[in-house]
């Protein structure tokens, strides 16, 4: 499913080139549920970034379903994204002006899918979430368990083949970040493909895959 | 998707009150301004285009020039008329108006005196678009004593009696058959009259003298004419005509009139352009100045740039707070222009809810303004296109140019870094937005400093040394509605103590009666030039308050002073007097060339009589009866019982006349009206111009700041007083101000120069206006900065070292 050949990421500023990640290669099938670990700074965003296709590597191939990611126009991008990637992040980042019922639906509107089918998928899955009862609540109301489940009702409502969750438990106590982890574990059992981000080793065992990043190199 | 940008678009707006309140409120007054002075410029622009053939009627305008002395008049020869209808074949049609001034109209025991009545050739019709509701245009005004009335002035005098064929004596002399009723012409035509009598009542109107300019002569040109053509002839028709009459006058040549900075010339007005850019001698009515027109569409243009910068920075520097929300919806699969089209959508609601409320805003201020600019405009936006159009305009072009710029900022923002930044600094648009800031600052500081300027001026005309003393003086108007009766009214009011002088005379040193004709000295014909010729009494000089610099002024004592004169300095610069008591003046009695010598016995001090545009112009003052009107010079707090006084006396001396004063010093004010006009327009926009743009400092601080919170905190942890944090947080804007001022003084100073010129008297640029504009918008644009500042420095550091 992902392919990632030599991917290599640094920032240039004045003379000095910052590597952020060096010579990565990372071979991801279908089903799989992978946890990246790693210290504060190894890289761990950004691979997590480059493989959803919201930043480009510096130098590299990268192959999403034996497509070229890396030749690949903003638009294409985009398209592509959006159709087979959900995000969830520890910040949740929910919208905070539009409401659980609107956060969820937004997704779709870029998906260009009608009204009625728009309705009835989002409350199929505020339904699956136990949060009917929150569909009119703003992202501030609800606390940061139940934003998070939120986000990640959003990030699953395109029915995406790959879930990229940067530290999605990072900003809950444990029952909740429990409760989340377990929910991943459950969509990767119904098939979706899952790669966390995660400093917890006891997230880390949810998965069947563990890739440690250091200073940009993988150490596996 | 739509209802979705909507959606947000209305959600945002509501989320930062104090921001949508300032980017609303400054696009709503912006585009009131702009749609107000619009109106005006539009009615401005329109004058006399609703003849149909406004296109090729022309008004034929004289230039003359004696000796140096130049006349520019609006009215020419009663013979040019006829004279251009026969010999030149462009000319389709023509028309003359003959404007006497006041008078008094009578019907049974009911008069009026009225200023808007003209004497008239019965082919206005064919040449100006003026609806006849009752009679013919065909008869109505050929015959002698005939006289059409608009519908108004009808009604005040037959009420629902039908007009037609009734009498109306005009200044208690002929009686003028009613023949017609017109429609009240409309405000957008550079004449107004509520009465028109046939101009075949006056002998003058028939009279074949080309030296005398009393008429205002309009042609109209075939429809393939070309205006220059019949330019080009007009040095010849005035060769066969004027040439006879100058050589006889002069003593010379016609041809060789030119050598002693003499000229005759005619030329050819459009109608459309009368209004805004004839300024001559005799006009139907006050015109105004293109000048005028272009000053307040730049205002408008300006106010509204304003407030377009406004939103363009308050939505750019907003740009921060959207970040997040960005870059979430490109993770979850927005492309850029779908991005771009929210904000553009937001933008586009915010202009659309400023232009409801600026509707509103116009509707509440039109009358204000109306009183402002002295028009009686009104909107409607159905029949309005121009307007229709104008917010229309308003609507895309603001919106796409305030949103644009912030859209495609923050749309390009690169998901990854902004969702991941914990810090996330505003769109780096510093250089764009401080520019635009500066560009506000130096409007609003151009706009205060002509602001500025105009008060001077005014102030300074205010305060001139006139050569006259224009306070405590009352004018008794039409003062021959007395008859016999006038000296009568003199004396009896020179019984009351309140009253120290008074003086018969038509002629004032304000716009009132004129006399120009040509004199010369005694042997030097030569030296012929037009001047002013005043009839005046023996009490006149004093009752003026003016100044007898040599000789003596008029007086009883000396028995008949008919053949004396007093000129004043001017006049005798002029002729080059060295000792001009006793030097003799010869001046025309009238048309027949008859000429009388009068000799100097006074010089008075030259005073203006004219506007201070102008410089003083030769003149001469005869020892003559003229009972225009009776001038009262009283002590200063007997006003009111003056006044009461006169009514008595009036109604005894001339029972059932209209009583009617004034006030010399008003009239004297009313010279520059215009002026005072654009000044208190000025003064108005310029108020909200600076307001604007502190609005939009305002918020610009609130934004930084916000945005320096944490830098604040720190500081202040570290020790930093709250002074040197406000420092901090305003010394920007202030270098801001201080360039914007560098680049508008000059500006200001080369247009405020360029006006003055047009006074002949004037002050000079005082560098204490620019230094005292500057501070005024450094201490305006303090006030508005600190208050953030002094918030943000007085903060808690450990509520803002915490939300990080």
């Amino acid at each position: 499913m992902i392919q990632l050949k030599n991917i290599t990421k640094y920032y240039k500023n004045k003379f000095i080139k910052t590597f952020v990640l060096r010579n990565i290669n990372l071979e991801v099938k279908e089903g799989e549920f992978i946890s990246v670990m790693g210290p504060s700074g190894s890289g761990k965003s950004t691979l997590l970034n480059i493989i959803g296709m919201l930043d480009a590597p510096s130098e590299g191939e990268y192959n999403f379903y034996d497509e070229s990611v890396h030749k690949m126009k903003e638009k294409q991008l985009t398209e592509l994204h959006k159709s087979h990637i959900g995000f969830v992040f520890q910040q949740y980042h929910l919208i905070d002006e539009l409401t659980v019922f609107e956060n969820l639906e937004t997704p779709l509107l870029y998906q260009k899918v009608k009204t009625k089918e728009r309705k009835a998928r989002v409350a199929e899955i505020l339904d699956q979430f136990n949060i009917v009862t929150k569909k009119n609540l703003f992202p501030s109301q609800l606390s940061g368990g139940q934003q998070q489940l939120v986000a990640v009702a959003r990030a699953i409502i395109t029915q995406p083949k790959l879930i990229l969750a940067d530290e999605p438990t990072g900003n809950l106590h444990s029952e909740q970040g429990k409760e989340i982890m377990e929910l991943l574990k459950k969509l990767n059992k119904d098939g979706t493909t899952i790669i966390q981000v995660t400093h917890s080793e006891e997230n880390a065992k949810y998965g069947n895959r563990i890739i440690r990043l250091m200073d940009g190199w993988i150490e596996e | 998707m739509f209802s979705n940008y909507l959606k947000i678009a209305l959600r945002n707006l509501l989320k930062h009150k104090v921001f949508s309140l300032v980017n609303i409120l400054g696009l709503s007054v912006g585009i009131t301004c702009t749609v107000l002075l619009s109106l005006y410029v539009q009615h401005e622009l329109s004058y006399d285009h609703y003849h149909p053939k406004a296109d090729r009627i022309y008004r034929v305008a004289a230039s003359y020039a004696l000796m140096g002395q130049a006349y520019e008049l609006a009215v020419t020869p009663a013979p040019l008329a006829n004279a251009l209808l026969t010999e030149f074949s462009e000319v389709e049609e023509v028309a003359r108006f003959r404007k006497r001034g006041a008078e008094v109209f009578r019907y049974m025991n009911q008069s009026f005196k009225e200023d808007e009545s003209i004497y008239a050739d019965a082919s206005i019709f064919n040449v100006f678009k003026i609806d006849l509701i009752k009679g013919n245009t065909e008869t109505a005004l050929q015959s002698p004593n005939t006289i059409i009335l608009n519908e108004k002035t009808a009604r005040k005098y037959f009420g629902d009696e039908n007009p037609i064929g009734k009498a109306i004596v005009v200044d208690n002399g002929d009686n003028f058959k009613v023949t017609g009723i017109f429609k009240e012409i409309p405000n957008n035509t550079h004449f107004q009259f509520d009465l028109i009598l046939s101009i075949t009542s006056l002998d003058e109107s028939m009279e074949p003298y080309w030296f005398s300019n009393n008429f205002n002569t309009y042609i109209v040109l075939n429809k393939h004419a070309n205006p220059k053509t019949v330019e080009a002839k007009f040095p010849a028709l005035l060769e066969k005509y004027l040439g006879p009459e100058v050589e006889q006058l002069l003593g010379k040549p016609f041809s060789e009139m030119t050598d002693d900075e003499g000229h005759a010339r005619f030329y050819l007005q459009p109608v459309t352009d009368i209004h805004l850019t004839s300024d001559l001698m005799s006009e139907l009515g006050q015109n105004s100045d293109i000048k005028y027109v272009y000053i307040f569409s730049a205002i408008a243009l300006f106010i509204l740039i304003i407030a377009g910068i406004n939103y363009m920075n308050i939505s750019t520097a907003q740009s921060a707070s959207r970040a997040k929300e960005v870059g979430v919806r490109k993770v979850l699969g927005s492309n850029k222009n779908q991005l771009i089209r929210q904000f553009l959508t937001e933008s586009f609601l915010t202009v659309l809810i400023s232009i409801i409320i600026s509707v509103l805003l116009t509707e509440l201020s039109m009358s204000h303004f109306n009183d402002l600019t002295n028009k009686v405009l009104s909107l409607n936006y159905f029949s309005n296109y121009f307007i229709a159009g104008l917010l229309f305009g308003i609507f895309t072009f603001v919106g796409i140019f305030s949103g644009v710029y912030p859209a495609f900022v923050i749309s390009s923002f690169n998901p990854a870094s902004v969702l991941s930044r914990k810090i996330i600094k505003g769109a780096k648009s510093g250089l764009l937005r401080n520019g635009l800031v500066i560009l506000q600052f130096a409007t609003s500081i151009i706009m205060i400093i002509a602001t500025l300027v105009v008060l001077n001026q005014l102030n300074f005309i205010q305060n001139k040394k006139l050569g006259f003393n224009k306070d405590h003086v009352i004018i008794l108007n039409e003062a021959y509605l007395l008859g016999d009766q006038v000296k009568s009214m003199k004396n009896s009011m020179l019984g009351y103590s309140a009253v120290e002088s008074a003086s018969i005379s038509g002629f004032l040193p304000v716009p009132s009666n004129g006399n120009t004709s040509a004199v010369f000295p005694y042997g030097k014909k030569e030296k012929t030039v037009a001047v002013q010729q005043w009839q005046v009494d023996n009490d006149y000089i004093k009752t003026m308050g003016m100044e007898i610099v040599e000789g003596r002024d008029f007086s009883k004592e000396f028995g008949n002073e008919n053949e004396n004169i007093i000129i004043n300095e001017a006049m005798v610069k002029q002729f080059g007097f060295k000792n001009p008591i006793g030097e003799r003046i010869v001046h025309y009695t009238s048309h027949n060339n008859d000429s009388k010598a009068n000799t100097v016995i006074g010089v008075v001090k030259d005073f203006h009589f004219e506007s201070l545009r102008n410089n003083i112009a030769p003149l001469i003052m005869f020892f003559e009866n003229n009972d225009g009107s009776i001038a009262f010079k009283v002590k200063s707090e007997s006003l009111t019982e003056v006044i009461d006084l006169m009514k008595m006396n009036w109604k005894k001396f001339a029972p059932n006349q209209p009583f009617n004063y004034s006030f010399l010093d008003l009239r004297f004010d009313a010279m520059y009206r215009s002026e005072q006009r654009i000044s208190r327009v000025f003064a108005v926009f310029s108020g909200l111009a600076i307001f604007l743009g502190c609005l939009g400092l305002f918020s610009l601080s609130a934004f930084s700041a916000e945005r320096k919170t944490k830098e604040i905190g720190i500081r202040k942890v570290l020790g930093s007083s709250v002074l040197k944090i406000v420092y901090m947080l305003s010394k920007e804007f202030f270098a801001m101000i201080f360039i914007s001022f560098l680049i508008a003084a000059p500006i200001a100073y080369y247009f405020m120069n360029k006006w003055l010129m047009d006074f002949a008297y004037r002050i000079s640029l005082d560098i204490w206006v620019f230094i005292g504009t500057g501070l005024i918008t450094y201490f305006i644009a303090m006030i508005a900065v600190s208050y953030n500042a002094v918030r943000a420095a007085f903060s808690n550091p450990v509520d803002s070292l915490r939300n990080e």
